[in-house]
């Protein structure tokens, strides 16, 4: 049974992009304020929310995160308020699928997206050659049985 | 071994189509407009920009699209996407089916729309879709599912265009032929539909029946929409073929769009023996099979046989599909006692009582209307008493078999059904007893295939006590 943690860039990765949506949102706010006046508690508040969910929120959340290829399923487990564990066994599984966006690919991760039938399950940002290794293993391992 | 094979670059123009009312059109008539009188407009400068920055990112998506195929490790990877990039690996024995389709455009660049579908798929959706020149779809094929020596069966003009008649229907006519002649019409600046409204109006009054002219016209409407329905069902049907490897089925047929489906025979979920109306005059029954798909996935019904005897299609079954057969000859049948039999007549008769009531009331309400009454009465009654037919098959044909395979035969609609699924593709099976089966001991059996098609058939009036216990035992359930 391997048991597998995120990489330290993924929670780089997350921090950056929480820290962009935030400033692009305060920006847009803050652009609109002599427009709507309200705007101005709103720039506040998503600001605060932004600096709070980029700073304590996502480090938290990303050192609970856990992959775990069993010999029957792939587990990931999550949650700080909320504890998630989402359990795919490999014969519900159709394919698997990686996922990189252009920040993603600066930093050399990848989202990798498991799917069934009914469900998908998707890994938060991997090393990409662990995320090829996971596609590999999914795909390849049914014709070696 | 990695076999790469690159999409055909007429899927750059597959990724502009959504732009090609709103930018493309009106650039190529600005610039029309420019060359022939030398005026342009302010934003035409702006569209231009814009539609050379759309076609370098299709072209880059082109660019970065691939498709690998692994023979030794038996996957296939999409790998897609210029800004998102995506990148998926398939097992070959994951895919439900791989089709290809080619319409009139597709054939002059000697391309073709391939599709991979997995039951992972979003519903009415391919998993991947994409152009690939004619030599790599082949090779991709082959590839897949491999070369073979394949038994090719081709099917007569005259079975095709049973076919086309029996899944012909006005109502799809009108839905096809309305907004045909509608743009047609608006295309040539002609008032088509007026012109047929005319036409049909003249020719329902000069012919001289005992119904009134609305007859013929309603008539006329019908049979012209079941004319365009039945040509566009045949030119989909036409050059229908066939072919049967150890492992794997492929199906080809089209004239002006071609679609070719290959799928393997372990994907199919179900085996259909249908026999339509028309059929049934004839003495023939087709064959369906439902391939993949479970839940909101992907899944397709494809005819396998358009035409055949009731022995022939029997023969070709066992052949084609042996795992499907059904051969315990433990079967569950209908009540065979007079009182049940009687009840399979129970709605026909309702409804022959109920239209003929409701002729008499119109006619004696409405005088002016009563040969028309008539003539809805007239068509009405015919169907009942097909619908009567097929009731008094469900009662002497209709059985349900639990054996290494389920089989029920029953009738679905107006047609004729035999449906074979393997026990662990058996999705539901519904016992519903309504006040007159508690009275008589019987129930109905209602077996759904666990499939995004969730093919369905039901037996009535079989003895609850018999069923429930052949049920449980089959399905080891403890009750």
């Amino acid at each position: 049974m391997k048991e597998n943690t995120l990489p330290k860039k993924t929670t780089w990765l997350w921090f950056v992009r929480v820290i962009l949506i935030t400033f692009i949102l305060v920006a847009i706010c803050l652009y609109f304020t002599p427009l709507f006046s309200f705007l101005k508690i709103a720039a506040i508040v998503i600001g605060i929310l932004g600096i709070i969910i980029a700073f304590l929120y996502l480090p938290f959340f990303f050192k609970t995160y856990k992959i775990i290829l069993s010999n029957d399923a792939v587990i990931v487990k999550y949650g700080i308020f909320i504890k998630a564990e989402h359990i795919m066994p490999y014969k519900r599984m159709i394919y698997a699928q990686s996922f990189e966006t252009p920040l993603a690919r600066l930093w050399g991760v990848a989202a990798v997206r498991l799917k069934a039938a009914r469900s998908y399950l998707l890994v938060a940002e991997i090393e990409k050659e662990s995320a090829r290794s996971i596609i590999d293993f999914l795909a390849e391992g049914e014709s070696h049985e | 071994m990695n076999k790469v094979f690159r999409a055909h670059p007429l899927m750059i123009f597959n990724f502009l189509k959504p732009f090609l009312f709103v930018l493309l059109i009106p650039v190529v008539r600005g610039l029309i407009q420019y060359a022939a009188s030398g005026e342009y407009d302010s934003i035409l400068k702006f569209e231009i920009v814009l539609s050379v920055a759309l076609f370098v990112i299709g072209f880059l998506r082109w660019w970065c699209f691939k498709l690998i195929l692994n023979e030794e490790k038996h996957t296939i990877t999409v790998i897609s996407g210029l800004f998102f990039r995506r990148t998926a690996k398939i097992n070959v024995d994951r895919l439900s089916s791989v089709q290809t389709k080619q319409n009139p455009l597709e054939f002059i660049f000697r391309a073709v729309t391939f599709r991979i579908n997995t039951e992972a798929g979003n519903i009415g959706k391919a998993d991947y879709e994409f152009k690939l020149s004619m030599k790599s779809a082949k090779a991709v094929s082959t590839l897949l599912y491999g070369k073979g020596d394949n038994k090719k069966i081709r099917f007569s003009l005259f079975k095709i265009a049973v076919l086309a008649a029996t899944t012909s229907s006005a109502f799809t006519g009108i839905l096809v032929g309305v907004p045909l002649i509608y743009r047609a019409g608006n295309l040539l600046e002609i008032a088509i539909s007026d012109m047929l409204i005319n036409e049909i109006n003249n020719v329902s009054n000069k012919i001289e029946t005992y119904f009134p002219p609305v007859v013929n016209a309603i008539s006329l409407v019908f049979l012209g929409s079941y004319l365009i329905s039945f040509l566009y069902s045949l030119f989909k049907y036409l050059n229908f073929r066939l072919r049967l490897g150890q492992d794997k089925m492929e199906i080809r047929s089209g004239f002006f769009v071609r679609t070719r489906t290959a799928f393997k025979k372990a994907a199919i979920n179900n085996v259909r023996i249908e026999q339509s109306f028309l059929m049934l005059l004839l003495r023939r029954f087709a064959m369906r099979v439902s391939v993949g798909g479970y839940g909101e996935s992907k899944s397709r019904s494809e005819v396998v046989i358009p035409l055949e005897k009731g022995q022939e299609i029997r023969k070709h079954f066992a052949e084609y599909l042996p795992f499907f057969k059904c051969d315990t000859g433990v079967f569950i049948k209908p009540r065979p006692t007079a009182v049940n039999r009687s009840r399979f007549l129970f709605f026909p008769t309702i409804y022959f009582i109920s239209a003929v009531v409701l002729t008499i009331i119109l006619g004696n309400r409405f005088d002016d209307f009563d040969r028309f009454a008539l003539f809805c009465l007239w068509v009405v009654g015919t169907l009942i008493i097909i619908h009567a037919w097929f009731c008094l098959f469900e009662c002497f044909k209709g059985k349900v078999d639990f054996g290494e395979n389920v089989f029920i035969r029953s009738r679905k609609g107006f047609k004729t059904c035999e449906l074979y699924c393997p026990k662990e593709n058996v999705g539901e099976v519904k016992l519903v007893r309504f006040p007159a089966d508690m009275w008589h001991h019987t129930c109905r059996l209602r077996i759904t295939v666990r499939s995004e098609r969730a093919d369905s058939l039901c037996v009535r009036h079989l003895d609850y006590e018999t069923v429930k216990k052949t049920v449980n035992e089959y399905f080891e359930i403890n009750a």
